[in-house]
């Protein structure tokens, strides 16, 4: 346990040299207290209407202006963060597990199982992330839990991948042979030993994922097809904010600059990760 | 080689096949009488019949799968909604999109690889800097945010620009700029990584000793070496635009197959949708199978069968 610990320092160590991935790592750091503390941290309630200051500008009281229907834009942004990432990271986290388990399920045994699960995750790689997820949500109805299921099948397919080839590298070293040789199990020693070897890539996957999560629920947000209102959401908000942006584009602009940021947050995380984990790249 | 190619051809068979049953499956998933769907809800008994005959509603799952398949492989499906054959429609809707993905890439491929090379050459200086964090910022752009701000300004604000729809050259500039930004950052990521991998080889190194000048280093030499690696970033990226571009089509209504098929979904006509999906899919794999080919003969240790490493 010490020793991964050490290890987590040492990589944690790493990662602040690189100024792009410590700002990532704050933003999400203030992006999750805002998801946390959002009752606390809202001025109002994000769905009180005051219809007599409906669309005015950002002022001292509401500083990032009000909406159509009278509603605080901040307090909005501030709830919409809460949504955002608990779907995408509901969805990530399904994924990635799957995705892995499969991948690497594929990758450590090879032959039959390896080319249907692989064909199958071609399939779903065929078909246009986006519209697959379009379609999944229009048919099954525009719930949180089909939002989650449309964006994770999206994603599956990507980290199998990853985490097949990254077993592949592993299944060949010389610690593999020595564990088959004191007679572990095969399915013990991918578990044990080949995955947790694998996880550089995987984790790396996952926070980049956790970006074009962020983009395709506040897209599908966007398309009508998201979180419904009068729930808080970001792209929800920004396609109600559309029809009237020519008399009140902050109601768009805010809720985009979160969308924004947050994605920025976890791919400069992601990219960083990468740098650091990654021994290839380490010395450059 | 040829052998190589033949299987990898093979090998889409079966891919599109599980496209196109899981996508008959899923919009079969719809819930509610399909019949009701198509004719509404005020539909007398007799057109309710009339449509399950047309569409073979009463026959099993597997009798309309064959069917659709069928018609699918003659070009006959027959939109729904509109009764017209899906792929008249279908076809000027994706040279839409094929004008707005070339129209992209055309600003975004000159301008990425530049970016990559210049940020390569002078490594760790500002303008390395600076296009790194605005190609990271380009990829973390929601495109539908971008766009909204591109028509706030140059259509709202200064009126230069046509803030949507699809007449004329003017109308392609906004939707190509929303796409390029990201295109370009990721391009340009691409470039730098590889020119940087490529400057440190042997080989470079070489040249360099022998006392050529760097300029002709760089771009003679290293840049002939990334081109392979960039090509196959673009087609890829050209297979994923095509049906991608759904976000960017929407924000502009421009007429794009990926709206043609969100509208489809939205209106319940699945003959159009599994259409379209197949139609996506299929041209998806196949420019894959393109690039893979092309890079078969661009390699010349794959195209001798020595092997990659």
């Amino acid at each position: 346990m010490k020793s991964r610990l050490d290890s987590v320092r040492k990589i944690y160590g790493r990662l602040k040299k690189n100024r792009l991935a410590v700002v990532g790592l704050w933003i999400i750091i203030i992006l999750v207290i805002t998801a946390v503390f959002a009752p606390l941290i809202a001025p109002y309630d994000p769905n009180e209407q005051d219809l007599l200051s409906s669309l005015e500008g950002p002022s001292l009281a509401h500083p990032m202006g009000v909406d159509f229907f009278g509603r605080d834009v901040f307090s909005r942004v501030i709830w919409g963060a809460r949504v955002s990432l608990t779907i995408s990271l509901v969805a990530v986290a399904i994924s990635a597990v799957v995705g892995t388990i499969l991948g690497s399920l594929a990758g450590f045994y090879g032959s039959v199982l390896d080319e249907v699960i692989m064909r199958i995750m071609d399939v779903f790689l065929a078909i246009p992330s986006i519209l697959l997820a379009i379609a999944i949500v229009a048919v099954l109805g525009p719930r949180t839990s089909n939002l989650i299921l449309a964006v994770s099948v999206s994603t599956i397919p990507e980290f199998s991948r990853i985490a097949r080839s990254a077993v592949l590298v592993e299944k060949n070293k010389e610690y593999i042979e020595a564990a088959r040789a004191i007679g572990e199990s095969r399915l013990s020693i991918l578990f044990r030993y080949a995955l947790p070897n694998s996880m550089v890539p995987i984790i790396v996957q996952a926070s980049l994922r956790m970006a074009t999560a962020i983009l395709s629920v506040s897209g599908l947000g966007f398309l009508g097809l998201g979180v419904q209102p009068p729930t808080p959401e970001w792209g929800t908000d920004l396609s109600l904010a559309r029809t009237y942006l020519e008399i009140a584009p902050h109601a768009g602009i805010f809720p985009g600059i979160a969308i924004f940021l947050s994605v920025i947050g976890f791919n400069f995380l992601g990219d960083g990760l990468n740098e650091a984990l990654n021994p290839k790249l380490k010395d450059r | 080689m040829g052998r190589l190619a033949l299987t990898r051809v093979l090998l889409l068979i079966p891919v599109l096949l599980g496209v196109s049953i899981f996508i008959f499956l899923l919009m079969r998933m719809i819930p509610g009488d399909p019949a009701i769907i198509i004719a509404g809800e005020n539909a007398t008994p007799e057109m309710l019949k009339e449509i399950r005959d047309e569409f073979d509603l009463d026959e099993p799952l597997i009798i309309q799968y064959i069917t659709f398949m069928r018609n699918l492989f003659s070009g006959k499906v027959v939109s729904i909604k509109t009764r017209r054959p899906v792929f008249e429609e279908l076809f000027p809707r994706f040279l839409n999109t094929l004008q707005l993905t070339l129209f992209s890439m055309a600003i975004a491929v000159p301008l990425g690889m530049i970016l990559g090379v210049l940020a390569a050459a002078y490594r760790n200086s500002f303008l390395d800097n600076f296009v790194m964090v605005l190609s990271l910022l380009g990829v973390s752009m929601p495109v539908f945010w971008l766009g909204i701000i591109l028509i706030l300004i140059f259509a709202v604000q200064l009126g230069l620009l046509p803030s949507g729809g699809k007449e004329g050259f003017e109308s392609l500039v906004l939707p190509s700029i929303t796409i390029a930004f990201a295109l370009t950052s990721m391009i340009a990521r691409m470039t730098r990584a590889m020119m940087i991998e490529t400057l440190s080889t042997e080989f470079i190194r070489t040249a360099k000793a022998y006392g050529l000048p760097r300029r002709k280093v760089i771009y003679k030499y290293a840049l002939k070496n990334v081109m392979i690696p960039i090509v196959t970033v673009i087609g890829l990226q050209f297979g994923y635009l095509l049906g991608g571009a759904v976000l960017t089509e929407s924000v502009f209504g421009w007429p794009g197959i990926g709206r043609y098929i969100v509208d489809g979904i939205f209106a319940r006509d699945y003959s159009v949708v599994q259409t379209g999906i197949m139609f996506l899919s299929a041209v998806f794999v196949l420019v894959n199978l393109g690039i893979d080919i092309l890079y078969m003969f661009l390699d010349p240790k794959i195209r001798r069968g020595v092997g990659k490493s």
